[in-house]
């Protein structure tokens, strides 16, 4: 017999339903609430390629953490920062970001907040539902500048509420918004790839709550009569901050494109022309995707991790390349710091400004057509961009106020694992060229007006370019510097400390030294204030060397050392005498000159300052040591080498003349 | 029939060692003088300090990161000194090259010295037009391949452009200027034309010889080849002074191929040429030859 219509489409649709459901799946590995969870969003939204545009609807959940009642929200809406040339961001950076710039005729972005209401129940969403001037929030929407005044930048919005929100009590919002994505300069936006089809990454893109911060948390006085809302202007140099909370984001896709988002895949679903795919995150503070029909899928699984790479075709050759690295960092990360808490990892190619980025569970690496094997750029950028998993993902500083937390504790994790999986020249290994990450991070540093730029100091505050330095390889080789100082158990104890007290929370420049403190026993003002806080700049010289011949024909011998500039670090200087033997004597580097004087059966013929290079930080390594007798084998090969290089470059000169 | 050439040079080359030397030692000696700075520089930065062995056993980026900091306006003022070497090596190149044209021509055994100082002064006119037009030849195809990267797309196509296609063009570009030049020599020393009338039989020789241009390809590859392993010797052995002697016996035996390379086509050219000029033009059978 055949069934009725309505039976048989009932049927089909149960089973279609049924097949879209996944086995039980988990974006964590833990059943429980790994973070606070302080919000909640529920997304259901729509590309149009043709228009930029990604709009839907946002269901968003925030609870109050505080002691008295909030009758104030404010948010991110990062994307107007593409707004137009007014933004904070594009004054600051003259539409210039990592050297990316826009060439569309029209490259503007932004977002619209297009209504806000006081949801009626945490139940479906209901945004075209009419609501009462109790419940729409619609205009009580304004922008604020907190950090510039700038008038014409929309990316920090506030919205006073009718009645407010009582401690440990939730407010549901229901918003309807459209983004419009930028062309790609900093980030987030679209970009035409060279097959001809638009690549969306679609980042920063919706109405995000800022972070409210409690007494006592972070900077806030503990003795503060409320919190306040932390959310800052989006600068040039500055990132994001944002609380941690579940995200259930459906997006809907032209078909044929593929999608890669943070998260887990909850289910897919392929209509006549669009494809819905819903993502499902737990414990992260951000949401992003990806979406272009060029992407090539590759999977790989690590223990309980499923690393997938989208790879653009010309990339094809090197998609093993991303996920390898990708399980370097999975493994290192999990043997020095602590596991990785997701199910999943998704390493992107993207195009341009997207590349080199990180979201939770998702990143952007970047690379080049032909990319010789001994040029670890790949490598290296996947291993930082999963890095930040640890460092801004779990361990959740400010970016705004504290890029150095993540930035540069991530640079300094990047450099060990880099330089440990692929030896001394992890970051180019091209025959006798072998450079490694520690020493590329030092560099950076020490040759780039080291005087200049603290770890610690507001992101956009930092002037003539001192940004980059200062967050990533600076506070990489202060990091490095440590961990010689103590050793590498200490440095694997403080790691692991630090991880394990504030994972899934809003850790501080204190707080990190608190750990550090803690697990040492050791006072570490005198580090923290010289190098995090200050500008201290560390190069040791040896001056001189002495010998007077004494009557019964042993030498005394003088050492004069001197410390340059106002950074203080204790060293060892080895001494070297003409029978070969040493002595080691200690200097804790406060005096500016200081004398060594010992006395000895044989002339003393060289001084080395910090003979196992512990101090990093010291911007000169060449004048730690000092022989009493010339040595000019260095000179002589080298005039060698010259001489038949230019004997080489003469020969293929003749030929051109 | 290009190979006996190519045999006949390097018999005619290794016969006459001298000629290689002097190229060698030319070269040699203007290396030097261009290396004193680097001495000089490096012995004041490192030779007190300590690290000098383990600056001259293996690359340390930190120390030489230092190093150059102190040596940089030094090293900076050798590339000041292209100002003098360039114009030196054209007219030391173009002299030998006529000097050793001349040696090797007729019997092989005439003086360098004396096809130096008869043709040298026409030599140095002849060979600017060629370096005109090798750089103008440079600059086209550097313009052409900046166009073609606005104008195409694609990753891949590009890479293999810019990276591939476009050297391996400009080479090939040079190297058929250097053989139109190497023919132009060879009219004006061997049939003893004037300097404007040998450029243009000089130009014309890529085009209507093919034994010509089988000759020239082929002591091209063999000197790409005979160059290349000095700059392995120096990658693989570093700067011990073994190597650098190494590398000086393979500098000798490349110039020995330059000799060869340029008594082929002498040795060639006399076979092809046409008969010499009337007597009453002026020139002599002996020049024309």
């Amino acid at each position: 017999m055949r069934l009725p219509s309505h039976f048989r489409y009932l049927a089909t649709g149960c089973l279609m339903a049924v097949l879209a459901l996944p086995a039980i799946a988990q974006s964590t590995i833990s059943d429980e609430p790994l973070s606070e969870r302080r919000v909640s969003y529920r997304m259901d939204v729509k590309l149009d390629p043709d228009s930029r545009t990604v709009s839907g609807t946002q269901r968003l959940t925030w609870r109050n953490p505080d002691n008295v009642p909030v009758d104030e929200l404010q948010f991110h809406l990062y994307l107007n920062a593409f707004r137009n040339n007014e933004s904070t961001f594009m004054r600051e950076s003259g539409g210039m970001h990592r050297g990316n710039t826009a060439s569309a005729d029209n490259p503007w972005g932004g977002i619209e907040v297009r209504s806000m209401r006081i949801a009626d129940d945490e139940g479906d969403l209901q945004p075209g539902l009419p609501s009462g001037p109790d419940r729409d929030l619609t205009p009580r929407m304004r922008f604020i500048q907190p950090d510039d005044g700038n008038a014409e930048d929309r990316t920090v919005m506030a919205v006073s509420l009718p009645e407010a929100v009582q401690p440990g009590e939730t407010i549901a919002l229901d918003i309807t918004f459209e983004s419009r994505l930028p062309e790609v300069v900093a980030r987030t936006g679209w970009k035409m790839a060279d097959t001809g089809n638009p690549l969306f990454f679609v980042a920063q893109w919706f109405p995000k709550i800022a972070v409210y911060e409690v007494p006592g948390q972070r900077y806030v006085p503990e003795d503060a009569p409320r919190g306040a809302w932390n959310a800052h202007q989006f600068h040039e140099n500055s990132e994001f901050y944002a609380d941690f909370g579940t995200y259930d984001v459906t997006m809907t896709v032209p078909n044929g494109y593929v999608v890669g988002a943070s998260g887990i895949r909850d289910s897919i679903v392929e209509g006549d022309s669009l494809t819905t795919i819903r993502h499902l995150a737990d414990d992260v503070h951000d949401f992003a995707w990806t979406a272009s029909e060029d992407y090539l899928e590759f999977e790989q699984q690590w223990r309980h991790v499923t690393v997938r790479a989208l790879v653009r075709p010309a990339h094809r050759g090197q998609a093993q390349r991303h996920i390898d690295a990708a399980i370097v960092g999975l493994e290192y990360f999990d043997k020095w710091v602590g596991e990785y808490p997701y199910t999943t990892l998704t390493v992107v190619d993207a195009i341009g400004g997207a590349n080199g980025m990180e979201y939770p569970t998702l990143i952007t690496a970047g690379t080049t057509y032909g990319l010789p094997m001994g040029v670890r750029a790949l490598e290296l950028v996947t291993i930082h961009e999963f890095g930040h998993q640890y460092f801004y993902g779990l361990l959740a500083s400010n970016e705004f106020e504290e890029a150095w937390l993540d930035e540069g504790m991530n640079s300094y994790l990047e450099s060990k694992i880099v330089d440990d999986a692929y030896g001394s020249g992890g970051v180019i290994d091209l025959g006798p060229l072998r450079i490694s990450d520690t020493d590329f991070q030092r560099l950076t540093y020490v040759k780039s007006a080291p005087s200049r730029g603290a770890l610690f100091t507001r992101s956009w505050e930092y002037t003539m370019g001192d940004y980059g330095k200062a967050s990533y390889a600076k506070p990489a080789t202060v990091m490095n510097t440590l961990e010689r100082y103590w050793g590498w158990d200490m440095q694997q104890r403080f790691l692991k400390a630090y991880y394990d007290t504030w994972r899934f929370r809003h850790p501080t420049t204190r707080d990190l030294q608190d750990v550090a403190e803690a697990v040492s026993g050791e006072d570490l003002d005198w580090f923290f204030d010289q190098f995090v806080y200050g500008t201290a700049v560390v190069d040791f010289e040896v001056d001189s060397i002495a010998n007077t011949r004494l009557p019964d024909d042993s030498y005394r011998s003088r050492v004069r050392v001197h410390r340059r500039f106002d950074g203080i670090f204790p060293v060892d200087i080895e001494l070297r005498f003409a029978n070969d033997s040493t002595q080691v004597v200690t200097w804790d580097g406060t005096d500016r000159w200081k004398d060594f004087t010992v006395t000895s059966g044989h002339r003393l013929v060289e001084a080395y300052i910090d003979p196992e290079f512990k101090v990093l930080l010291d911007i000169d390594r060449l004048n730690n040591r000092r022989v009493t007798e010339a040595d000019d084998r260095f000179a002589r090969r080298a005039q060698l080498r010259t001489t038949s290089l230019f004997q080489k470059v003469f020969i293929i000169l003749g030929g051109l003349f | 029939m290009s190979l006996h050439y190519l045999a006949d040079g390097w018999s005619a080359s290794i016969k006459r060692p001298g000629l290689a030397g002097l190229l060698y030692a030319g070269n040699l000696v203007l290396g030097v003088i261009l290396a004193i700075p680097v001495f000089m520089a490096f012995s004041q930065a490192v030779s007190e300090t300590g690290f000098s062995p383990e600056m001259a056993e293996e690359f340390d980026i930190a120390l030489w990161a230092d190093m150059l900091g102190e040596t940089g306006p030094v090293l900076g003022s050798m590339l000041s000194q292209l100002f003098w070497v360039l114009p030196v090596l054209y007219l030391w190149k173009v002299g030998s090259s006529v000097g050793i044209v001349y040696a090797l021509s007729e019997d092989g055994e005439r003086s360098f010295w004396t096809g130096l100082g008869q043709f040298g002064g026409k030599a140095l006119l002849l060979g600017l037009p060629f370096v005109v037009l090798g750089a103008l030849v440079t600059l086209g195809v550097v313009v052409v391949l900046v166009l073609l990267s606005v104008f195409l797309s694609g990753e891949v196509l590009l890479f293999w452009l810019r990276l591939v296609a476009g050297p391996v063009v400009l080479v090939l570009a040079l190297a058929v200027i250097d053989m139109m030049h190497d023919f132009a020599r060879l009219e004006l020393v061997l049939r003893g034309r004037g300097v404007l009338e040998s450029w243009s039989s000089g130009i014309g020789w890529f085009f209507r010889s093919g034994t010509a241009q089988a000759i020239y390809l082929g002591w091209f590859v063999i000197g790409l080849f005979a160059l290349f392993l000095p700059f392995w010797a120096d990658m693989a052995m570093g700067g011990l002074l073994l190597a650098f002697l190494l590398q000086q016996a393979l500098l000798y035996v490349r110039s020995l191929i330059t000799v060869g390379w340029l008594g082929s086509e002498a040795l060639f050219f006399q076979d092809v040429m046409p008969e010499s000029e009337p007597e009453e033009s002026g020139h002599s059978a002996e020049e024309a030859l």
